[in-house]
């Protein structure tokens, strides 16, 4: 890792460009194509299905069975369900994609499901006539009329830089101003390129994304800490790169983050689709959280630790070339006063 | 602390801590067809862990199929008649009736107007739902004509909000009993507004009950003192009191008594007047106030849905914690030995006291338990434990200086606080800012909060009280600590 990072630590303004762009092209394609919402958040065609309550308990997954089989002959993907049984109906609803050719799909869907309804619940001869089933099955197009509210990405993104600016003045006032800067930068860096690699990869998302975003600025500033606190215990040394990549905490953010991920993992892969989506965009952001603050924020501080101690090391030059400058004009003068002096006394 | 001190202790506590995570995890029967809900079980969950609640709001003259359907007549002709009483659009058949004004007669389409309205209808109760701060909901537009609304289980007032967003119609006074009431002389008077006697509407508190207060103006504040002798007081109220009321359109909200009038304003509690409840109504009356116009909706019952992907989420996702968390554990004790087990402890006491925090906190707000809920949990248990291995690693390495194990520890310890602190601190900003989030992400800053400094004890006190405990206890203190004397490399 160490080797790795000796080339990167020289590499801050490549990787600030890169991310920046990144940044960029994300907030472009979200303004040309929109965000990519989860299914619960976009239009939808629907189809409905309501059952008496009496057959609703006792053989829902027969109706479901026969909606499933269906759906496929017509080549319609559901992507979610909803099943709700109040007073005297329960019902069932299927969401699929909107758009016209879905909605034609849809309407063919329900036409035959009715008429396999009715053929199973005819008095007569249907196969469900025994269990006095009711079902009648509609369909229809739904469009949000709220999908993100604007204002709650906009108080996220306030809550994200008053934290940023904290996180600079605690770690400014603990390590100095250096380390300050880079904690906050860092706290910056790991929220915005998070939501920007999401975006980008147009993950489905909720509004529960506002979270992964708001832990990863908190993540990524504990890890520029962890690396803070290195570089302060060497305080008394002389700054260097290889300092900068030996004082990294590797070994913590690595464990923290290869055990963070296989939990993440467990989580997506046991449960639910849903909570899947989510998992991976955490895990998308943890990788983009262990990039800033392992590769990152050394090549930031090493960056900014050169320029102070260039400066200073200029400021000084200065200081010194003033000094014999003055000490030179001062000889100079002496010289002149004592020449003028030797002349007044010949001339005596 | 002596060995058998230090044993009996941790027996003791070990018992405790068991105890404990068997009333936070364990469901088990107490009798017959009663049985115990662990406090896993006892939370308000967000939509996406936990289901919630919808509605359909439909305009006055709308059926669904369903309703057409089944209110159609057998015989032929007549079913002829009913069917040109109507304009099919998608799933929903808008009554040509003209007391609705949903179709133009002449054109025979859906009239403009209705359109129009609905449309300004539709805006008005989604704005309504966003400013409640929900942290998942659904406004949706049913065939253009229709909303259906869903809210997370964790609403504990979905009936009340369900019930009364759908309200239109301006913000009146009116005055009288329960039974006949009439508006104020003075709001009847031309060019007069309610907005010239009441300024809005904001929830205050008072020690745990919140109440509605009705802020008013000057002009406002003079009507009150003038009609205050005249109202009954709230402990004489009947249905033949007169009080005032506050309305929205024909709809009675509340009665206001002469108790509830004070120089300033008014305040008015309702029933369980707790600060969901009245936030509820807060929001319904000043979007009442600023946006006045007429148009009816029918609500239908209000149903229940499972958490969307699936019933067994929650399980799924507790069984893959639980594993997750499992793994960690054995994974600190391999690595670290009896420094592990030290882990292990402050594993399962940071598991208790957050798991409780999460259930039993509600205060003025449902502590909504969401997906983010579950990450920020992770967050703090997994830096909590990558701390200890971090603490563990500068023991070993002052161990490796050839200084005892006591010395070693304590030195540890010491090079390691202030980074420990740091951490955390820095961690705490972030919680603390995150509450100028919005709705979940606001209530995701409180439980971080919860996590971060629950982890920080854990760590800085908890961990190394055990520590101590355990390693008084132990009877090779090198093989606690998985170290290796330098005489035992000689061997």
């Amino acid at each position: 890792m160490n080797k790795i990072l000796s080339k990167t630590v020289n590499k801050e303004t490549l990787m600030s460009i890169v991310m920046a762009t990144l940044l960029v092209l994300s907030i472009v394609l979200t303004a040309i194509f929109g965000v990519s919402y989860a299914a619960t958040l976009r239009n939808a065609n629907t189809l409905t299905v309501t059952v008496n309550q009496s057959f609703y308990n006792k053989r829902l997954d027969d109706v479901k069975s026969v909606c499933d089989a269906e759906f496929n002959k017509q080549g319609l993907t559901v992507e979610y369900s909803e099943e709700s049984l109040v007073g005297a109906d329960g019902e069932v609803i299927y969401y699929f994609a909107s758009g016209a050719d879905v909605k034609a799909k849809v309407e063919t869907a329900k036409g035959k499901l009715a008429e396999m309804f009715a053929a199973k619940t005819d008095e007569t001869n249907g196969e469900w006539k025994e269990d006095l089933a009711e079902i009648s099955v509609s369909a229809a197009q739904e469009d949000m009329q709220v999908q993100m509210p604007v204002w709650y990405a906009l108080r996220a993104l306030i809550a994200v830089v008053v934290f940023a600016a904290l996180a600079f003045a605690y770690a400014a006032i603990r390590h100095g101003l250096i380390s300050g800067i880079t904690t906050g930068v860092s706290a910056l860096c790991g929220a915005f390129l998070s939501a920007a690699v999401v975006l980008l990869t147009r993950m489905p998302i909720t509004n529960s994304a506002l979270y992964i975003f708001g832990i990863s600025a908190i993540a990524t500033s504990v890890f520029a800490m962890l690396t803070m606190n290195k570089l302060r215990a060497k305080k008394d040394e002389q700054t260097t790169a290889d300092l900068v990549v030996e004082s990294t905490a590797v070994k913590e953010i690595c464990t923290f983050s290869v055990v963070f991920g296989v939990a993440l993992i467990l989580v997506g892969a046991v449960a639910t689709w849903s909570t899947r989506w989510f998992a991976i965009a955490a895990l998308v952001s943890l990788v983009v959280t262990v990039f800033v603050g392992l590769i990152y924020v050394p090549a930031l501080y090493w960056l900014l630790k050169k320029r102070s101690d260039k400066k200073a090391f200029d400021n000084a030059q200065y200081g010194k070339q003033r000094a014999e400058k003055q000490e030179r004009k001062a000889a100079k003068k002496a010289a002149e006063t004592v020449v003028v002096e030797e002349q007044q006394t010949d001339e005596e | 602390m002596g060995k058998k001190k230090s044993v009996v202790l941790m027996v003791l506590l070990t018992i405790l801590i068991v105890a404990m995570s068997v009333i936070t995890l364990i469901p088990f029967p107490v009798s017959g067809t009663q049985s115990f809900n662990p406090t896993v079980l006892q939370y308000d969950l967000g939509a996406d862990l936990g289901g919630g609640y919808y509605v359909y709001y439909y305009p006055e003259g709308v059926k669904t199929e369903t309703e057409y359907e089944a209110d159609k007549p057998t015989d032929e002709i007549e079913a002829e008649k009913y069917a040109a009483d109507y304009v099919k659009n998608g799933s929903l058949y808008l009554s040509k009736e003209s007391k609705y004004n949903l179709v133009n007669n002449k054109t025979g389409e859906v009239d403009d107007a209705f359109q129009a309205q609905f449309a300004k209808a539709a805006q008005v109760i989604a704005d309504r739902f966003e400013a409640r701060g929900y942290s998942d909901y659904r406004v949706a537009v049913v065939d253009d004509y229709a909303l259906r609304i869903e809210l997370p289980a964790s609403d504990a007032t979905v009936n009340e909000t369900l019930s009364t967003y759908h309200y239109t119609g301006k913000v009146t006074l009116t005055k009288g009993t329960s039974a006949a009431a009439t508006e104020l002389t003075e709001l009847q008077e031309d060019g007069a507004k309610i907005t010239d006697y009441i300024s809005g509407f904001t929830v205050a508190n008072n020690y745990k009950w919140s109440y509605l207060k009705i802020n008013l103006t000057q002009a406002g504040k003079d009507l009150m003192q003038g009609l205050k002798n005249e109202l009954a007081t709230a402990d004489s109220a009947s249905s033949s009191s007169t009080a005032l009321y506050l309305q929205i359109g024909d709809a009675k909200l509340t009665g206001i008594y002469q108790d509830n009038i004070t120089d300033n304003d008014i305040r008015v509690m309702f029933v369980e007047s707790n600060a969901q409840l009245v936030k509820t109504y807060e929001v319904l009356l000043n979007s009442a106030l600023h946006n006045s116009f007429e148009f009816d909706f029918e609500v239908g019952q209000v149903c229940t849905f499972e958490a969307v992907y699936g019933e067994n989420v929650l399980t799924l996702l507790y069984i893959a914690l639980g594993v997750a968390m499992l793994a960690i554990i054995v994974l600190a004790i391999v690595l670290m030995g009896g420094y592990g087990v030290t882990g292990a402890y402050a594993s399962m006491t940071y598991l208790v006291v957050v798991a409780t925090f999460f259930a039993f906190i509600t205060g003025n707000a449902a502590f909504e338990i969401t997906l983010g809920s579950v990450l920020i949990f992770l967050v703090g248990f997994v830096l909590m434990n990558v701390l200890q291995y971090h603490i563990y690693h500068a023991i070993k390495t002052e161990f490796s200086l050839g200084k005892t194990v006591e010395s070693s520890v304590k030195g540890g310890y010491k090079k390691t606080l202030w980074g420990i602190v740091d951490i955390y601190a820095v961690a705490l900003l972030g919680a603390l800012s995150l509450l100028i989030g919005a709705a979940g992400l606001s209530t995701l800053a409180w439980q971080a909060v919860i996590c971060i400094v629950t982890a920080a004890l854990c760590n800085l006190l908890w961990a190394r009280a055990i520590n101590y405990m355990l390693l008084s206890a132990s009877k090779n203190k090198y093989k606690y600590f998985r170290f290796v004397r330098e005489d035992d490399d000689d061997e």
